[in-house]
């Protein structure tokens, strides 16, 4: 039996305070609905009202949008309350990840330095998804509004992890 | 003293003196020397001691191809190992000492081991040590041999930086031909990043009289400038060491003395490969002594530091190139006399320092011998691209051959080593064209290996592999050039087979009467110059490597004097109070009993499967049946590998007709999800089933206890919690606060539980509802609890082998007509087996201490012992007021049967009994 209090500095829970550098800020967002939805993508953006789904790099904007996954997923930012379950007329399944992805805001002039030193990450070579391994986690990475801010989902319980590695 | 340092020349700054000290001793040198260069300018001729005979060491060459003079170097209390003295930049105040020598280069004690080499030859360890035990032996040799030694200390801030590029093309070398290129390259609007290894650009153009009408210096700061006006980017200090898997190139840049190297993974679209071409050093009797060196060694270190290696030289050069350095020499003011040595064996005569040079019975005296036997590309890292490596007979050496598209090969390292050859090759490459034909031909024609000969012949300077070793390994047919390298140790360590590798290719071929394609050639891997093992390691440190997740209530469980340690991959409470950790658990494993406790379950699994053909794929994916749950009802369930053997336990919950979810055990949420992805993709439509992991949208508490029911009745859920309208393995939904709730009715402990699951947002609201009724309790107290019942935890109670049947779950195997994952796997006569482990209980006379995790139970048989199984888990049961464990035992002991256990070096005795040793009939599980 360990008691590894000390080894682990304590969680900040949800409390984070900005970190802002001479050319980078790092913020947390917090959304007030995301939506995880599964099915054929035409209908997944049918049920949510969105044309198109962010990958990478074209950016997301405004308070709702849809981030593309996979083929057939897409995780709905903001967009309309769904029923979670199986819809049946679609096709799709919808779970609520409300509280089950961190965002974090990142900005600056640095910012896409301080991604890649994380992910190999090129404005130039596009991609259908914002799915990426950054450093040892699953995040969710696109552009926001403008061409220096973006913003990174990541699984809740590996916020603090995230969120000290792109500090330091 | 032989060498000397030039009044002027070079690229050093000679208005700025530094001071650094070399095995003992004071010297000087200026900005843009290295510590050989500085040293060899101070007169010093040996450097190091080779790894096996320890002989004495000068410099060979002038930078990365140097396989002597590696030192030690302490600077500001730093000291680092192993660094090559030809690439070290030098610094005021360094401290350096040749590795493997003591007290010094000069005087090296274990530089009598040489009189012995007659019985030390390649292998000799592999025949000599083999009698009473290797073992005996091994630490005393490997004390003696390796290179420089680590201090211990821990260097703070010693973390590489690592990034990842992209460019359209990558340019490695910055010397005449890769400038050259990225000029052109740049100037046509490609994204160029080249990448030059020295401090400085230009490679060996400053070996140069003029470059197109220029001076080297200013033709190199021109085009430099060039690069940059036209949007290229110049890396300097910056080695590209290895080419991996799709393009991409790894590049260690140097950040100075005591600094981890950056890390740039560079991803190029193109690439062109600069990196020119080193001498073949030319096999002859006693070469390697201090003072025989490189020809373009002699040169760089001229041409770069202004240093002259020597006041009386010999050279023997064997292409038709030399010329133009044996010139720029004279010109420096070298007494300099070229010798052809034809098919006759040179022979090096030397005291302590290099006297002579006698070939066919003439005494040549010289203080420094300087070689080549012919250009030898730099192609390690085309070769590591998968680039093939093709012989040319004129050249006399290996030449790029056919190899991946987005890679080519220009300047010295193509073959192309006239100047105004490569600079036309390398302007239309860049470009994308094709090369032009070379107007000025080269040939080399190196001298046979002298085999046979009584005088040692130095093919490995590094390793000390002669000639005789070469020949050794023939003898013993170890022929092929894989064997003969790990036979020899040819070409391993810093050296890469940068200098050995042909020479000792051309000696296998002349010893087997076979040409050097025929002998063939050994794989280049990376990394093709020593980096340290930080430049991998990066981030990932300390809370970086293998980061927990971590809980959304950890503030809560601090604020309650949590003990956090890991598990499963979470960091989770394992006791609470602060106290003794022992004292705690048992209250809190009684507390649970009496009362009831609050456990933090939120890493349990939450993973949601829907569709229309939900039903099947769980069904299929899970041993026992779940196409007859109901909705709203829990059912417990296997998860098996194809091979039948248990993967993971949980129970499903089915929410309607076309959803479930499963909730897996905790640390195998992310294992049970791949697992879930990768069989829905397999011979299901994908349309008609989707799995989501839900996990940590959700906090999970479990109120468990007697008291239970009526503690959770003070918390406004909306939902009946009596025991007929909310029986044991039902789920319900309800409504805490503004956020939706779902409440199981399942059990890890025994007793009356309930799983409340809300939003992660909400967590705090519900600790805080639950915690003024029920105090916490932790993982540990939870182990014990299920083990009283004889509840299993996946991966400890059960092992690689462990099958449904072996743990009390049969019914399935025999019962269940749909096909699932791991059926076969049951039905195999390994699966049923006399001899398979049980899962059972132990129990230990009275006044007897907890069993130890892991003893054997063991059996005798002929004198020997066997084992016949293993105590898994092991506490003691504040309840029971005993000991209690289970285990994986031989099926064959039956119950009740007396055993002996055996446990580092002592003997147990415990009696078989069943697992659940707690309320076996259950009655506290369904109480009202």
């Amino acid at each position: 039996m360990r008691n590894d209090n000390a080894k682990w500095a304590p969680a900040q829970g949800m409390s984070f305070d900005p970190h802002v550098t001479k050319n980078a800020t790092l913020k947390r967002v917090q959304p007030e609905r995301q939506t995880l939805l599964s099915g054929p993508f035409a209908r997944l953006l049918e049920m949510i009202n969105v044309s198109d789904a962010t990958g990478w790099p074209a950016p997301a904007s405004g308070s709702s949008y849809a981030l593309r996954l996979r083929r057939d997923r897409i995780l709905s930012v903001n967009g309309p309350p769904i029923e979670e379950g199986w819809h049946e007329a679609s096709g799709c399944a919808v779970s609520d990840m409300t509280d089950g992805y961190a965002v974090i805001s990142l900005s600056g002039p640095d910012a896409l330095t301080v991604l890649q030193r994380g992910t190999e990450i090129n404005p130039a070579e596009p991609s259908a998804s914002a799915a990426r391994l950054f450093g040892s986690y699953g995040v969710i990475l696109y552009a926001y509004g403008s061409d220096q801010t973006y913003r990174i989902h990541v699984p809740r319980a590996h916020l603090d992890g995230l969120w000290d590695l792109l500090r330091t | 003293m032989t060498a000397r340092r030039l009044a002027s020349g070079g690229l050093i700054d000679r208005t700025k003196v530094l001071r650094f000290r070399f095995d003992g001793r004071d010297y000087t040198g200026h900005p843009g020397d290295t510590l050989a260069s500085a040293l060899l300018a101070s007169g010093v001729r040996i450097m190091g001691r080779s790894f096996k005979y320890h002989r004495p060491r000068g410099v060979w060459g002038a930078w990365f191809d140097d396989p002597g003079a590696i030192f030690n170097v302490a600077l500001n209390g730093i000291e680092l190992p192993n660094c090559p003295a030809t690439t070290t930049p030098l610094i005021d105040g360094m401290e350096a000492r040749a590795v493997n020598a003591w007290p010094s280069a000069e005087r090296d004690i274990k530089g009598a081991l040489d009189l012995f080499h007659r019985v030390l030859p390649a292998g000799f360890y592999y025949k000599t040590f083999m009698w009473p035990d290797w073992h005996l032996f091994e630490p005393s040799i490997r004390k003696m041999a390796g290179l420089g030694s680590v201090d211990g200390q821990t260097l703070e801030g010693f973390q590489t930086d690592q990034i990842h590029a992209h460019c359209d093309l990558l340019v490695v070398g910055g010397g005449l031909a890769g400038l050259a290129a990225a000029r052109a390259a740049a100037e046509a609007g490609q994204h160029v990043v080249m990448v030059e290894d020295h401090p400085e650009t230009g490679g060996s153009a400053y070996q140069l009289a003029q470059i197109e009408g220029q001076s080297p210096e200013r033709w190199v700061a021109d085009t430099v400038d060039a690069i940059n006006v036209a949007g290229g980017e110049v890396i300097t200090n910056a080695t590209a060491y290895g080419v991996y898997d799709h393009q991409l190139v790894a590049i260690a840049q140097d950040r100075g003395f005591g600094f981890a190297p950056r890390l740039i993974r560079m991803r190029a679209t193109k690439c062109l490969l600069a990196s020119g071409a080193l001498d073949r050093p030319l096999t002859f009797a006693n070469n390697d002594r201090p003072g025989v060196m490189s020809l373009s060694g002699a040169v760089e270190f001229l041409s770069r530091y202004g240093v002259l290696v020597g006041d009386q030289v010999v050279v023997m050069a064997s292409h038709c190139l030399a010329h133009s350095q044996i010139e720029s020499l004279e010109a420096a003011g070298v007494r300099l006399r070229v010798i052809d040595p034809g098919t006759d064996l040179p022979r090096a005569l030397s005291g302590k320092y290099l006297s002579a040079l006698e070939i066919r019975g003439d005494l040549h005296p010289c203080d420094t011998i300087l070689t080549s036997a012919g250009l030898t590309p730099v192609l390690h890292l085309w070769s590591h691209a998968g680039g093939k490596l093709i012989w040319d007979e004129t050249f006399a050496t290996f030449l790029p051959g056919t190899g991946p598209d987005w890679i080519e090969v220009i300047g010295a390292a193509a073959g192309t080593f006239d100047a105004d050859d490569a600079l036309a090759e390398a302007r239309a490459k860049a470009c994308g064209g094709p090369a032009p034909s070379r107007r000025y031909s080269y040939s080399a024609t190196p001298p046979e290996a002298h085999l046979g000969s009584r005088h040692r012949q130095w093919i490995d300077l590094q390793h000390d592999v002669t000639l005789d070793d070469i020949e050794l390994a023939a003898r013993e047919n170890y022929v092929s050039v894989e064997h003969l390298k790990r036979y020899t140790t040819l070409g391993m360590a810093s050296d890469q087979g940068k200098t050995s590798n042909i020479a000792g290719l051309s000696a296998m071929a002349a010893l087997q009467g076979k040409s050097i394609p025929e002998v063939g050639t050994t794989t280049f891997r990376p990394p093709f110059v020593p980096i340290p093992l930080e430049l991998y390691h990066g981030a990932h440190r300390t809370q970086q490597n293998r980061p927990l997740k971590r809980l959304p209530l950890e503030p809560q469980h601090r604020a309650a004097n949590a003990a956090l340690g890991e598990y499963g991959g979470w960091l989770r409470p394992g006791w609470y109070g602060g106290g003794d950790p022992q004292v705690e658990v048992q209250r809190e494993a009684l507390q649970a009993r009496e009362t009831a406790g609050i456990f933090d379950a939120s890493p349990l699994g939450k993973i949601e499967v829907m569709g229309p053909d939900a039903e099947a794929f769980v069904n299929f994916v899970y041993y026992n049946a779940f196409n007859t749950l109901k909705p709203g009802h829990i059912r417990y369930g296997f998860m098996l590998t194809e091979q039948g053997v248990v993967y993971d336990d949980g129970v499903i919950t089915r929410i309607d007709e076309n959803r479930f979810i499963i909730s897996c055990s905790s640390s195998h949420v992310d294992g049970v999800y791949a697992h879930l992805e990768a069989w829905r993709q397999d011979g299901n439509d994908p349309d008609r089933i989707f799995v989501h992991d839900t996990t940590q949208n959700w906090a999970t508490l479990a109120l468990t206890g007697p008291k239970a029911r009526a503690i959770l009745s003070k918390v406004d859920l909306g939902i009946d919690l009596s025991n007929n309208a909310f029986p044991h393995m039902q789920m319900r939904t309800g409504t805490f606060e503004r956020y939706p709730v779902r409440v199981a009715r399942v059990s890890f402990t025994g007793d009356t539980s309930f799983e409340i699951s809300v939003r992660a947002d909400a967590a705090v609201t519900l600790w805080d509802a639950l915690s003024c009724h029920a105090n916490p309790i932790g993982t540990e107290a939870i182990s014990i609890l299920r083990a009283e019942k004889g509840y299993l935890i996946i991966g400890k109670d059960t092992d690689g082998e462990s099958m449904p049947h072996d743990l009390g779950f049969g019914a399935s195997r025999t019962k269940k007509s749909a096909a699932f994952v791991g059926d076969r796997g049951l039905h195999t006569e390994k699966a049923n087996g006399p001899n398979r482990k049980r899962l059972v209980g132990f129990e230990v006379s009275d006044g007897a201490a907890p069993l130890p995790t892991g003893a054997h139970v063991v059996t005798h048989s002929d004198g020997k012992q066997i084992t016949r199984g293993f105590v898994s888990s092991s506490y003691q049961s504040p309840n029971l007021n005993r000991p209690i464990a289970l285990g994986l035992v031989d099926q064959r002991i039956p119950e009740g049967t007396q055993v002996e256990l055996f446990h580092l070096g002592k003997y147990l005795t415990a009696t078989l009994c069943a697992a659940c040793v707690f309320d076996p009939e259950g009655e506290r599980l369904h109480a009202e």
